[in-house]
């Protein structure tokens, strides 16, 4: 038996009976057709073979050690300024202009990670991004992240809805 | 997922969806309405819960008495078609009117026995939790859709892993190594399985009106819910 045949035995009940009105509402927000955005491209290189051994190797380069220090330090465990999180962010606006795509996808990990950084930590919104637009980013992000950083993305899209 | 492969897992539009089931006959008409009482029953028993009209009766009784006396109209969905409304909102119109005929039949009834005043038709606006109650039941049929399709197609550890990260919230590294695959893979996998649930999703959301766009019924229903 094939390992799909054998998770077919496990299906939970198929009423879904227990889908509450907050999950349901996650799952309907799913259903939305998008345009292809600037994470995506990110994304799908986060899920690509090797992906997140290229994503740490990303965070100890240079666009972060200049801004943050040790990115594991200040954006999993919050010891960061606000206006480093700032900095960061700028930085990797300059980046993400520069025409080689490993820099532009470096660039887009700066650019999330330091907006997500700063909700979850100082419970702010550094950007000029509309919320209904961020919080898709960050949730879809969050998916293709390794953990820690997955977790850290969560709690920023928790606190977007009281951030300032 | 293009609509061309769309249309090869789900019907497309409201009109093939029900062309479809009433080409089949009675068979196809009761098809027909057992899958719009299976979608919208539920919101129904909410709308009713939200009026002052609950001394009618237990929720599913009136609920089922209502399709019983609508769904059985040959010419209910030509209406509702030429309505232009969405299908739920055209259901609650019909139901409100079904409510004020149970009102003039009880209330004939209690002459013959005692005076009583007749209750307002609703309160408050249970239109909206009809909506929100719409939106769970509609989440949940998508659910079913896309789980039969995975399983057509071999893609069971596919959909247990969309169900353990995107229904019940779980972190793909904390449960990845139960599949025997890398967390990675595992989102890769969840967004195969999500692919079918969004097509089926799309799928039920065009039938609510002629002209539906999916993304605009969504929009809207997560607007009603206020979220």
């Amino acid at each position: 038996m094939s390992q799909a045949d054998g998770f077919q035995q496990s299906f939970p009940d198929d009423s879904f009976a227990d889908l509450n009105e907050r999950s349901a509402l996650r799952l309907l927000r799913l259903g939305l057709s998008r345009p292809s955005r600037p994470v995506d491209a990110l994304i799908d290189r986060l899920l690509s073979p090797g992906g997140h051994e290229w994503f740490r190797k990303v965070i100890q380069g240079p666009t972060f050690k200049t801004c943050v220090g040790d990115a594991f330090t200040g954006l999993i465990s919050g010891r960061v300024m606000l206006v480093q999180l700032t900095s960061l962010k700028e930085a990797a606006k300059s980046l993400g202009a520069d025409r080689d795509r490993e820099n532009r996808l470096v660039a887009r990990v700066a650019y999330d990670l330091a907006i997500a950084a700063a909700l979850a930590h100082h419970g702010r919104i550094i950007t000029g991004q509309k919320r209904s637009e961020l919080l898709p980013v960050l949730t879809d992000l969050a998916d293709a992240l390794p953990e820690p950083w997955a977790d850290m993305v969560v709690r920023a899209t928790d606190a977007l809805d009281r951030a300032e | 997922m293009s609509n061309a492969r769309q249309a090869d897992v789900f019907p497309v539009t409201m009109t093939d969806w029900i062309h479809e089931r009433m080409s089949l006959g009675p068979e196809g008409r009761r098809q027909l309405n057992q899958e719009i009482m299976a979608r919208y029953a539920w919101p129904l028993q909410v709308y009713f819960m939200g009026t002052r009209d609950r001394w009618l009766g237990e929720p599913t009784d009136i609920v089922q008495g209502f399709f019983a006396s609508r769904l059985a109209k040959a010419e209910f969905f030509a209406n509702w078609s030429a309505s232009g409304l969405r299908l739920r909102h055209w259901l609650i119109n019909a139901f409100c009117f079904y409510l004020k005929e149970l009102h003039r039949a009880r209330r004939k009834e209690a002459r013959e026995v005692a005076p009583s005043d007749e209750p307002a038709t609703a309160e408050g606006n249970p239109s909206k939790a009809a909506d929100r109650a719409f939106a769970v039941s509609v989440v949940r049929e998508a659910l079913r859709m896309a789980r039969v399709q995975c399983e057509k197609e071999k893609l069971g550890a596919h959909w247990e892993i969309f169900l353990r990260h995107f229904y019940k919230g779980e972190a793909y590294a904390d449960f990845a190594a139960d599949f025997e695959v890398d967390p990675p893979r595992a989102a890769v996998m969840a967004r195969t399985a999500r692919t079918k649930f969004n097509a089926a999703l799309r799928d039920l959301l065009s039938r609510e009106a002629p002209d539906a766009d999916p993304d605009a019924e969504i929009l809207s229903l997560l607007e009603e819910s206020g979220s």
